[in-house]
This record gives C-alpha cells, sequence and structure tokens, in this order.
C-alpha cells in the first residue's frame, strides 16, 4: 500500500506522496490522508470597506471582516500579496480563529460580510466554507475574492454559501497563465461562468500588467468575452499594476492604457467598467446604463449613492444590476 | 555522449533507490518523478517537507492536520 492520494480540490490535480504537499504548499499527505495545514489559521484579518475587494455593486460602503490564510495554487509574477501568498505555512505567524469566532468577531465589528480574499480561498477551503456556512447561518454574507482555478466539484460545494464574488480573469490566453501565473486558462472560465450560473454576485478584475497583457487585443479580448458570457452587467474592474514581487523592474501601468481599457469596454457594451488602483474621471462612477445618470460617486473608499434608491435608477425609475441592501 | 547519459541515469536511478527505502522498485520511482517533473514545469513544484518540522508546528498550534475534503487515495502505483 503506497498512501499515495491526489487532491482533486484545483486542476492540479496534485499526486502526493507521503510526506509531501502540493502546489499551494498548505495541503499535506500524512501518512494517506490529505490534511490542511491551515485551517483555522489566518495571516491575515482585517476589516476592509467592500469596495477594496473589489465589489462595486455589492452592499456598496459595508464593512467586511477579511481573513486569508498563507498559500496560493497560482505563483503569478506579480502578486501583490506575496509575502504571504507565496509563503509556506510555517514561515508566517498565523491566528488562532476557529470559524466561530471568525462570525463572532464579524459581528462583533459589524460586518456585513466576510470575505476570504489576499490570497487564494480555495487552497484553505474547508475553513472558508465551514467559516461560510456558520455565517450564513448567522445572517453575514460571504464574498469569495479568487482567480478562480478550482474544480467544478469543490467550487459547486462552496459556492452554496457565497454571495458575492470577485473573481481575476488575468488574461484570455491560456500561455499567459501558464508564463505568468503557473495554471492554465479554462477551469477560470469555468469558475466564472459556474457562479454566476450558481446565482452568486460575480465581479471580475483584469490586472493591466505593462507589456505583458496590456495590449488592446488582449483587453477587447477580455471585455468580449465577459459581455458574450456573462453578460454586459457584469461589472469588470481594470486594475492598476504595481511593481511588486518578480515585476519589481517594471514600471507601473500608465492610468491612460487603464482609461483607453474602460473605454473600449465601455464602446463595446459593457454597462459597468471601473479602473482600480489609480484615480480617474469616471473610472470610479457608477452611471444609469439607460439615462447615464450618476447613480454612485467613490472617492478612494467613500462612497457616496447620489442617483440611485432600492436599486433602481433615480431618474428613469430602471433597475440597476447588483445586490444593493 | 551516450555513455554520459547513460552514467546520469544510472547515477540518478541509484540515488533514487537509496533515497526510497520503499518497496517500489527505484527505476519505477525514477522515470515516475521524472514524469512528474515534465508534467506542469510550468506550475509550482510539489515539496517534499520535513515531517519532524511539521509535527513540532503541529504541537506548537503552528499549523493544523485538518482532514481534508476532495481527495482521492491512489492505491495503484501507476496512475
Amino acid at each position: 500500500m503506497s498512501n499515495r492520494v491526489q487532491c482533486v480540490l484545483c486542476p492540479h490535480m496534485c499526486l502526493l506522496d507521503p510526506g509531501q504537499r502540493g502546489r499551494c504548499r498548505v495541503r499535506l499527505n500524512a501518512d494517506g490522508e490529505l490534511v490542511s495545514l491551515v485551517y483555522g489559521r489566518p495571516v491575515a484579518v482585517h476589516v476592509d470597506p467592500v469596495e477594496k475587494k473589489p465589489l462595486f455593486h455589492f452592499l456598496p460602503g459595508a464593512d467586511v471582516f477579511s481573513i486569508a490564510t498563507a498559500g496560493c495554487n497560482l505563483r503569478c509574477d506579480f502578486c501583490q500579496n506575496w509575502e504571504i501568498s507565496q509563503a509556506a505555512p510555517e514561515d508566517v505567524s498565523p491566528y488562532d480563529l476557529s470559524p466561530e469566532e471568525v462570525v463572532a468577531s464579524a459581528k462583533e465589528y459589524g460586518c456585513q460580510a466576510i470575505a476570504y480574499t489576499y490570497t487564494e480561498p480555495v487552497v484553505y477551503y474547508e475553513y472558508a466554507r465551514d467559516c461560510a456556512r456558520l455565517a450564513r447561518e448567522e445572517g453575514i454574507a460571504n464574498i469569495l475574492v479568487t482567480a478562480g482555478y478550482i474544480n467544478p466539484g469543490p467550487l459547486s460545494e462552496l459556492s452554496d454559501y457565497i454571495d458575492a464574488a470577485n473573481v481575476d480573469l488575468k488574461s484570455m490566453s491560456d500561455e499567459y497563465y501558464r508564463e505568468v501565473c503557473g495554471g492554465t486558462l479554462e477551469p477560470v472560465l469555468d469558475t466564472i461562468t459556474a457562479l454566476k450560473d450558481s446565482g452568486t454576485w460575480v465581479e471580475i478584475t483584469n490586472l493591466v500588467v505593462p507589456t505583458l497583457n496590456d495590449d488592446a487585443e488582449g483587453i477587447d479580448a477580455v471585455s468580449r468575452w465577459v459581455l458574450d458570457n456573462v453578460g454586459p452587467d457584469t461589472p469588470l474592474h481594470f486594475s492598476r499594476f504595481f511593481p511588486m514581487y518578480r515585476l519589481a523592474d517594471l514600471a507601473p501601468t500608465p492610468v491612460e492604457t487603464l482609461e483607453q481599457a474602460r473605454q473600449r469596454s465601455v464602446d463595446m457594451g459593457l454597462h459597468f467598467v471601473y479602473v482600480g488602483n489609480a484615480v480617474t474621471p469616471e473610472g470610479m462612477v457608477t452611471r444609469c446604463p439607460l439615462c447615464g445618470h450618476v447613480l454612485i460617486r467613490r472617492q478612494g473608499y467613500q462612497v457616496e449613492l447620489t442617483g440611485i434608491s432600492n436599486g433602481v435608477c433615480e431618474n428613469c425609475s430602471a433597475p440597476v444590476a447588483g445586490v444593493w441592501d | 555522449m551516450l555513455l554520459g547519459i547513460a552514467l546520469v541515469i544510472a547515477s540518478a536511478v541509484l540515488g533514487a533507490g537509496r533515497a526510497a527505502e520503499e518497496s517500489e522498485p527505484a527505476i519505477f520511482r525514477f522515470f515516475r518523478e521524472f514524469t512528474d517533473l515534465d508534467e506542469r514545469s510550468w506550475a509550482k513544484p510539489i515539496e517534499t517537507v520535513d515531517m519532524d518540522l511539521m509535527l513540532e508546528l503541529f504541537e506548537n498550534g503552528w499549523i493544523t492536520f485538518h482532514g481534508a475534503d476532495w481527495f482521492v487515495v491512489r492505491e495503484d502505483e501507476n496512475e
């Protein structure tokens, strides 16, 4: 008997001998049983505005109890949280926080939702799921901030408890996913459509990295896929890259590139396209797709609902896609 | 050239055989590991951990050995 196990949580499908851990670095074959090294051991615990996830059409202005453990199943060269996402659990000092304590803390801080974020919640699957299940029972919403690199079965089980998700769509190039991120594209696309089909509120983030995925063709391909597969009402966030991790020598994304990406997507037919990590005139404004009336203005993480009430435009009464209360 | 390659493979096989101390023949292990390495060379590697360190960290509460879901046992070495 070999005691070999295969983790089937994510598309890597790591085949592990005893004493080996998966590519995520947090799931270990311990004598023929797969164990999580990080259950109840978050390394980041914060209260954030929901806009930071970013989610712009889900409970605007809400405080969100946000947690992450060490580990990630990808290895993006541009990772903005690489100190914890690429770390092994033995290298990062953890908190001891059970799912019950996570939910109690969220309530104590007046948070309307719990976000599984910063690193990759897929790799702390059991912890996120148990927190989410308890949170649901307590009337607290659950937010998944993910790269979407997960197999359909586990995703289906988890999505039962997830109210909103922001999924990274890093590129429409499989080669980019392999070379820059250490993953593949197709499972990510499947995750986005599966979450949408499950009734989860979905927003998408595309980090625009100079010279790697900032060409107009590539950006158009992302926008086209969103439009054709999850619809024009799905918010798309073009996020600004800052030098980090293995791309520390690369310059930040020019703001003009982000503005142009936004405008091209709007012209293509997407209703809600935003710019993140940069200040642009329209990048954080939500307009009614029907009449153009300004619905929501944002400055930093300050939110001003100027033209929307009960999820409809105050000017023309058109319903606005999102979860508003 | 061919002799050199053969020596490299032979030394790797013998090395693997010493390290494994398992019932699996060294030659099979070598080729399986060789194949594993090639399979997802673009992804992060699978690591072998220091189990003594893991147990020490577990006893200190730094890490957990919480039963995970979504795995299957592979009885067949060739799977």
